[in-house]
């Protein structure tokens, strides 16, 4: 049950941080950071695919409900919801995820951060691609995906690090 | 058998991905171009009263920089009006001009905007309550911002200038050739026109403003100027580059244009287009 306030607490706090800090960096070049994926990695490995894509739906809906994007944030984390076991096995194909908490997966940062950097690849891919929507602006489209790729990683590790890691080693 | 079980279950998975997905995907389209859920968006009274919340903490930072600009618009005003009255006194229609104002401008603060997302929205305060419509044009004591999306009661929504498919039809002032504003999205001072025929001879650092044949917004308002000229491929049109007036990293104070005659020239068009038809 604590741990369930817990996971709600974080939710309410990583979208009230995309929407009144994050989302008001604006360095230009179309850079749009965006570390919310962040949640989905920290819910635990055991979790079924359904629950996780739902609540990926229901944090991206509430995102969308401050910024009128109406349903653009939702779609991009079902999707990269839906992707999360792929992105584990890419990483790890040998481990058995079905067993264990995130703190043993998690042992090392440095696997972190890979697993991060794809998965924020992949929602990025989709919620630019599914933004400007045009094959005339692709090649813009691109360095959007990569520049902000680029940053929201950075900045969704230090969150992992400051805040994430620490409450882990404690437990 | 077994089998079988975990390729439903897998099967299982994918509906409830693409179910959620045709969800998001079905309000995202919807909602882009026509408004019709409010309760998903910022003018809602949680988003919208936590979002005004936030900007109360913050607002501070650009208050001398808002104050400057308005104070220099209150001498621009004033020399206007001095110069209006100079013109009224020789000239007696006092009493009739007040009833015969077209435009209503209605203050507002801007509560949160952003300007470097491909679609980029403002969310002001003031809504319904204060007399604002979908569809009405909003600008600063500068240049244009945009036209108001969506309105809850306190609340409303403006879909800046830096968004696709704006089009907002604007003219070169001093040719009085018009084409439709738009964005490509890449940065956030310069936008295109769209529409221009290149047998009209034309220049950079030529005035755009807007045409005011929609009634959104009254004719003459600045929008920027012409920063690039090429020739279109393959087409006998200009492409022209506008760097916008309005610098949108810093909107603190705008002003809702309020048509008092808007009925009456949507009926004149749709009766012109009625015509039309039924030629």
């Amino acid at each position: 049950m604590i741990n369930f306030l817990r996971y709600i607490a974080g939710a309410c706090l990583i979208v009230l941080s995309q929407v009144l800090v994050f989302n008001r960096i604006e360095i230009g070049y179309g850079v749009y950071i965006m570390i919310y994926p962040l949640f989905l990695l920290i819910l635990p490995f055991r979790m079924h695919l359904a629950q996780v894509m739902i609540i990926a739906f229901l944090i991206g809906m509430s995102i969308d409900f401050f910024l009128n994007t109406y349903g653009l944030h939702a779609s991009a984390l079902v999707f990269s919801a839906y992707l999360r076991p792929f992105v584990f096995k890419i990483i790890a194909p040998n481990e058995d995820y079905s067993r264990g908490d995130n703190s043993d997966k998690y042992a090392s940062s440095s696997r972190f951060f890979v697993i991060l950097l794809l998965f924020i690849l992949v929602h990025h891919l989709w919620f630019f691609l599914m933004e400007s929507f045009n094959l005339g602006e692709l090649l813009f489209t691109f360095m959007r995906i990569g520049l902000s790729t680029v940053a929201s990683t950075f900045i969704a590790f230090f969150i992992f690090l400051l805040f994430l890691l620490k409450t882990r080693t404690e437990r | 058998m077994k089998n079988l079980i975990a390729f439903f279950k897998k099967f299982q998975l994918f509906l409830l991905f693409a179910l959620l997905e045709l969800v998001a995907i079905y309000l995202y389209v919807e909602n882009y171009n026509y408004p019709q859920v409010k309760f998903i968006s910022s003018v809602n009274t949680i988003s919208g009263g936590i979002l005004e919340k936030s900007n109360e903490l913050t607002k501070f930072i650009n208050t001398p920089q808002a104050n400057r600009t308005l104070q220099q618009e209150n001498e621009k005003l004033r020399q206007e009006i001095e110069h209006l009255q100079s013109l009224l006194d020789t000239i007696h229609f006092k009493d009739t001009l007040i009833a015969e104002q077209t435009y209503q401008y209605i203050p507002a603060e801007v509560i949160y905007s952003t300007f470097s997302k491909r679609n980029n929205f403002i969310t002001i305060n003031r809504g319904s309550k204060d007399g604002i419509e979908e569809g009405m044009g909003v600008f600063t004591d500068r240049a244009i911002v945009g036209i108001i999306h969506s309105v809850s009661e306190n609340y409303s929504m403006i879909k800046s200038v830096l968004s696709s498919k704006i089009y907002i039809d604007v003219k070169v002032e001093n040719n009085g050739a018009y084409g439709l504003l738009n964005w490509d999205g890449i940065s956030p001072k310069r936008g295109s026109i769209d529409g221009i025929s290149n047998d009209i001879p034309l220049k950079k650092w030529l005035r755009v403003v807007t045409r005011g044949s929609s009634g959104v917004f009254p004719e003459g308002l600045y929008v920027g100027k012409i920063s690039q000229l090429k020739y279109e491929n393959a087409k006998p049109l200009w492409n022209i580059q506008v760097w916008y007036e309005e610098d949108f990293r810093r909107l603190s104070n705008v002003y809702v244009i309020k048509n008092n005659h808007k009925k009456e020239f949507l009926r004149l068009d749709q009766s012109i287009n009625k015509e039309e038809i039924g030629r």
